[in-house]
């Protein structure tokens, strides 16, 4: 920890994190109400803070360097009446126009106060950028983070991950309160790329906003598009928030109320902002999340009664457990998180600091399928912690002129483990120290075997089920930037640096302890640190880097940690004038990956004797790209903006592909096995070009719309190739990842906003898209080339390419003194979403090895038995449709408000598909037991509870959809979530 | 700043500090080691026509015994290990290598096998007992009772309760190297031995005041014997 403690201390005082502006900026013309002229040397402040100007000799002012928020903005001069605008929105990265006209105090004898509205169109914009603030978010019957972002024109969710304009999940970037916090790493896990490192409380949030990409170039390592969220700011009066909500009711285990189940969800949140003085504020937030089942499914109970194994999966025959389960929520399946963020501003004129924080740990059950029933003690658990460090100090040369410093230190760390034994792997797999927990083994090393009844497998207690593994994330990162406005020329010269520290660790857990006690050689081995470092290499395939090979951490060697770096240098000079914005920047980007590279494979010289890569090289090539970003906003009228794009944009691709240990290397480059996720070699950065062109358009005082469109082309993306090898080769044929997939989209987004008006409020999304490639992810070719094919050069639509999606929210709300005593201050805001399918391909072939339990489903992880029986993605899934309802009721007392609400996710508890099986098209019928010539002969050895139990695990619950390709079939069931805020 | 608004902020940022430093998931410990399995093996020298014996096990000595006596289960390193018999005053030996499996109990019975005369010192008969929760478990307050016959005749053994003399089993016959299972009883039973056409060899005579696993062991003529107490 003191280490740590020095390196934050370090970063802040020494560094220079690529911290993106979470800042916008107010400019007006200040003018006599009478006679229009301006006035000269009139002050401009923004209230309760140190952020002011004085006008020029045109009334001109400019106020730079504005925290995201919301702000009352005082006018004043002499022989004036002053005038307070109130809740002038400033938005990242935008300017806020706000033009002030004063009246003279012989005409107006009172202080004039004018309540700002948002502006429905953002003129400075020369991007599509869709923002959300606290007030809107709050309202809405959905929460978190990816529940606002996907509900954005030009963002795709599907199976839970995001997409951005039809790129890959990895595409997307994150920030917080201005650090890069994207998990540039990503996982072995199906298709799991990308996301955010840093959990966001959403009372936290000041504003989220979406990027669709377009943005200028002080932006990079996201080539689809940025999610910024920005936090809150103490405001100049104490103010303390309480929140807790529940679903609830009585409803667990197994129990309905108003037909619906209890996912065992419960949220507290607590806020305070405190102005401590005037110049220094601070802003808490906690957050604790508790949810028994962590992942909402339609699930099915059931109960089978007493059945007794058939010994055929080698356990005693004659054995019997009660199966049975309760429908609603997966066993196994929770998720525990303690959150808390904040920043702290502190002014002090002309030098501003803002310092912010997160932290997140967590804990979770990572249970999914029925067979673990018996055994749910040792289904593995996952820790999971996240620190968020970020300061930012700007000082004001002149009022014009300022210069920003800022550093960030991210912090992420997870580890999976199996609940008896945690950290020590070498008892996972130890008879002799199941045998404390009272699970009695087959032999010294072999855990008890599973249960067989009728055909179906279930995990006897004891099994060991759980494997380890735990990764270290940290990015220190650091900028600087001086802007200065120049006339109508906003200049901003900056540079930034991000160095990344990566460590894994994972292991074969079913071979540590076998592989020492059942060899007599080994048992003598496994003494010298050495040779049982060999055996951890070459028997039990160790993944390690900054962690040697017995999971300790080392900084240095050919083991150590992974170093990716990025710096960026930019220039952008974002000009406004009357009728045309221009944003024209130019990006510099240094990054090395630190993956491994050579020339030949010839070079690599792995060692079988001791599993290690002899002369590979670690880190190597740097690569360096110019990134030209230009963008016009034409204020056609004060109604009409039309907005035009062009950039270039450049990331590196998910680094797991090329992150592995050397045992795992010479694993995969000596052949004879199939890899799903090989390793890659010589891995470049993917690059998008990307045009935008768009149109905003206010139709009357309340109702504006956005037509957006774009094309992009992406090509580096991750593919798998095949290196077949010659017999005098020293290295065996192999996988491996490459820069080979090419990707165009094209699209249209559409988005309509309503004003509040005679009490409503309303948005609608819409994006229309084609999203084309030659893979829709990295190893999506591998069992194409496993039987002998080629990668494909023709580009089909890709399988998370949904080409309709929206959303219509509709808000209702009586405000204060409105509707009489019990609709006043009753909001009620309607979600509607939809969706069309996505594409997938109908196919047909063997279960290939698969127990009968699984049927003859078609699997993603091993598709090499599939044969499609169209072109590839020629068939969509169906519509999915929902419905979100919201009603809040706020009461005054006194000096506390309460308010109290209900939110109700998918309100009509619609089942919608969302996945199918290959071989039918059909989300309910898999094919298999409607076949009587695929499965009568089994149906015939097990009888009708074979039928009855596939039924209902399988066709019902989906459990070999998802132990075989990670998703289910069907969308979240409704869910009833009630609760109370109290604000002090 | 003031002084109370600056201990306001410090208390903020000490409760915060400490909530981040109890939190941070702990990575660093490591996760496998190295390890020293060992195997707890005991020697019983049962060869009555031979001088007395020494046990080397990877060059060091960790037995002399007289005929009829044992050792302590050792506590030796699992794994493969070169062991030697040396016996008849140091003039004989006899080397083996074996596998010494780890967390187990090994008996080591050195015998004289009369098919092959008194000069030579037969290859140790092993016993393997596993310590963990297997196949054969140690009840508490109970008796577990086997026999072995290295002796030069066909043997039966009879198990008694040690209350009432009541018979709990008579085995079959049990030639040289055989033995029986486990029979489990209440605590002091006693035993008799017969030969194979029934005569007495070994008269009635106690065994198992403690409880745990036991061997009794037949060897010479048939007419000694001796208990080995295995936990």
């Amino acid at each position: 920890m003191r280490k740590l403690s020095l390196s934050v201390l370090l970063i802040l005082l020494v560094s220079t994190t690529l911290v993106y502006a979470q800042y916008g900026k107010i400019s007006g013309v200040v003018t006599d109400q009478e006679t229009k002229e301006p006035l000269v040397g009139a002050t401009v402040i923004l209230e309760g803070t140190a952020y002011g100007a004085s006008t020029d000799v045109d009334g001109n002012y400019v106020i730079h360097n504005v925290p995201a928020g919301s702000y009352n903005v005082k006018v004043s001069y002499i022989g004036y009446q002053p005038t307070t605008i109130v809740g002038v929105k400033v938005v990242a990265g935008l300017t806020r126009d706000l033009n002030v006209q004063l009246v003279s105090s012989a005409v107006q004898t009172k202080e004039v106060t004018v309540i700002a509205e948002r502006p429905l169109i953002e003129k400075t914009a020369t991007n599509a950028v869709r923002m959300q603030t606290a007030e809107e978010i709050e309202k809405l019957p959905v929460r978190g983070i990816q529940g606002y972002v996907r509900l954005q024109a030009g963002v795709v969710e599907q199976n839970g991950t995001l997409y951005i304009r039809g790129s890959r999940s990895d595409e997307v970037g994150y920030i917080v309160e201005g650090a890069n916090v994207k998990n540039i790493i990503g996982s072995n896990a199906r298709h799991d790329y990308g996301g955010s490192l840093v959990t966001v409380i959403p009372e936290a949030l000041e504003e989220i906003s979406v990027q669709a990409g377009g943005y200028s170039a002080e932006f990079g390592g996201a080539n689809a598009g940025i999610v910024q969220q920005t936090f809150k700011t103490a405001g100049s009066d104490v103010k303390i928030t309480l929140q807790a909500e529940t679903d609830n009711f009585g409803n667990y285990p197994g129990k309905k109320v108003l037909d619906t189940y209890s996912y065992g969800w419960s949220d507290y949140v607590a806020t305070i902002s405190l102005p401590i003085t005037s110049k220094l504020k601070f802003f808490g937030a906690f957050q604790n999340t508790f949810q028994r089942d962590r992942d909402l499914w339609f699930w099915s109970g059931a109960d089978f009664g007493y059945l007794k194994d058939n010994g055929l999966s080698g356990g005693k025959k004659g054995d019997s457990a009660l199966v049975k389960w309760d429908a609603g929520n997966v066993p196994g399946r929770m998720n525990n998180r303690y959150t808390v963020n904040g920043t702290l501003s502190i002014d002090l004129n002309p030098l501003q600091v803002r310092l912010a924080g997160g932290f997140t740990k967590s804990r979770n059950q990572n249970n999914g399928q029925i067979r673990n029933l018996f055994n749910l003690a040792r289904v593995a658990v996952g820790d999971n912690s996240n620190l968020l460090l970020s300061g930012k100090a700007s000082y004001f040369i002149t009022q014009n002129t300022f210069l920003e410093a800022t550093a960030s230190y991210v912090d992420q760390r997870n580890k999976s483990y199996d609940p008896l034994f945690g950290d020590d792997v070498m008892k996972y797999q130890d008879s002799v120290a199941a045998a404390a927990y009272g699970f009695q083994f087959v032999t010294l090393t072999q855990p008890p075997m599973p249960y067989n009844f009728s055909g179906f497998q279930f995990r006897r207690p004891g099994a060991v089920i759980s494997g380890f593994s735990k990764d270290k994330r940290v990015n220190m990162s650091g900028s600087v930037a001086l802007t200065t406005q120049i006339e109508n020329h906003e200049l901003k010269l900056g540079g930034s640096y991000e160095y990344w520290t990566v460590s894994h660790w994972d292991i074969d857990v079913t071979s540590v302890y076998s592989s020492v006690v059942n060899s007599a050689e080994n048992i003598n081995l496994a003494r010298d640190r050495e040779q049982f470092a060999k055996i951890l290499r070459s028997v039990c395939t160790v993944n390690n880097y900054g962690f040697d090979e017995f999971g300790a951490p080392i900084t240095s060697g050919p083991d150590g940690p992974k170093n990716p770096y990025f710096g960026a240098a930019y220039i952008q000079d974002k000009m406004e004038f009357q009728d045309i914005i221009v944003n024209a920047g130019l990006r510099y980007d240094v990054m090395n990956l630190d993956g491994w590279y050579f020339n030949d494979i010839r070079e690599i010289g792995y060692n079988l004797n001791d599993y290690t890569l002899q002369t590979v090289k670690k880190g190597g090539r740097t690569f360096q790209y110019f990134s030209p970003r230009l963008g016009f906003s034409f204020p056609a009228s004060d109604r009409t903006v039309f907005h035009l794009q062009y950039g270039k944009f450049v990331q590196a691709p998910p680094l797991y592909a090329t992150y592995r240990s050397r045992a795992m290397a010479v694993f995969v480059l000596q052949g004879g096995y199939f890899f799903n996720n090989p390793i890659g070699y010589n891995l470049e950065p993917v690059k998008t070009t990307q045009y935008e062109v768009g149109f905003a358009q206010q139709l009357s005082d309340a109702i504006a719309l956005d037509i957006t469109g774009f094309y992009k082309n992406i090509h580096g993306q991750l593919q798998t190739a095949y290196f077949p090898q010659p017999a005098t080769s020293p290295v065996s044929s192999y996988y491996a990842y490459v820069n080979g997939d090419f990707e165009t989209v094209m699209g249209v987004e559409f988005t309509l906003r309503m004003r509040r008006t005679e009490r409503v409020q309303a948005q609608v999304n819409y994006t229309l898209q084609d999203a084309r490639g030659t893979n829709s992810y990295a190893n999506g070719t591998i069992s194409l080339l496993n039987t002998g094919g080629t990668p494909p050069s023709m580009v089909v639509p890709l399988d998370y390419a949904q080409r309709h999606r929206g959303s219509v929210s509709i808000d209702y709300r009586w405000g204060k003194n409105d509707g009489g005593p019990i609709l006043e201050q009753l909001g009620i805001n309607l979600l509607f979403t939809f969706n069309s399918g996505h594409p997938f391909t109908r196919a047909t072939g063997s279960g290939g090895q698969q127990s009968v339990d699984l049927g003859n489903l078609l699997n993603d992880a091993d598709a090499r038995t599939r044969m499609p029986v169209e072109p590839i993605n020629s068939s969509t899934t169906p519509w999915v449709y929902q419905i979100d309802l919201r009603i809040d009721k706020t009461f005054s007392l006194g000096f506390v408000d309460v308010n109290v609400y209900a939110y109700v996710q998918n309100l009509l508890n619609t089942k919608n598909v969302i996945n199918v099986y290959y071989r039918t098209g059909n989300a309910y019928d898999d094919g298999w037991l409607s076949d009587p010539v695929a499965s009568g002969k089994t149906v015939q050895t097990y009888g009708q509870t074979y039928v009855d139990l596939y039924r209902v695990i399988n066709l019902e619950n989906n459990q070999h959809q998802f132990r075989q390709n990670g998703f289910v079939n069907f969308g979240s069931p409704r869910q009833i979530r009630v609760g109370a805020r109290v604000e002090l | 700043m003031k002084h109370s608004q600056a201990l306001r902020l410090a208390s903020i940022v000490s409760v915060l500090a400490a909530f981040v430093l109890v939190g941070c998931v702990d990575v660093d410990n490591p996760n496998v080691s190295t390890v020293d399995l060992r195997t707890l093996t005991k020697f019983v020298y049962l060869n009555t026509q031979s001088d007395n014996l020494r046990v080397t096990v990877d060059g060091s000595v960790v037995a002399q015994l007289n005929q009829g006596g044992e050792t302590t289960y050792l506590n030796l390193p699992a794994g493969k290990r070169q062991i030697i018999f040396t016996y008849a005053g140091g003039t004989l030996s006899d080397t083996v290598t074996l596998s010494l499996p780890q967390d187990r109990k090994i008996n080591f019975f050195c015998v004289y096998d009369p098919s092959v005369g008194i000069t030579t010192l037969q290859r140790p008969y092993i016993e393997v007992h596993t310590t963990y929760d297997g196949p054969v478990q140690y009840i508490p307050e109970k008796v577990l009772v086997r026999f072995i016959n290295f002796a030069s005749v066909a043997a039966k053994f009879r198990l008694y309760k040690g209350s009432d003399f009541t018979i709990i089993r008579t085995s079959a016959t049990i030639s040289f190297g055989n033995k029986t299972n486990y029979d489990t009883t209440a605590l002091g039973p006693q035993f008799q031995v017969l030969s194979a056409t029934n005569d007495v060899l070994v008269d009635v005579a106690p065994i198992g005041a403690s409880d745990g696993r036991y061997s009794v062991v037949l060897y010479g003529d048939g007419t000694v014997y001796k208990v080995i107490k295995e936990d």
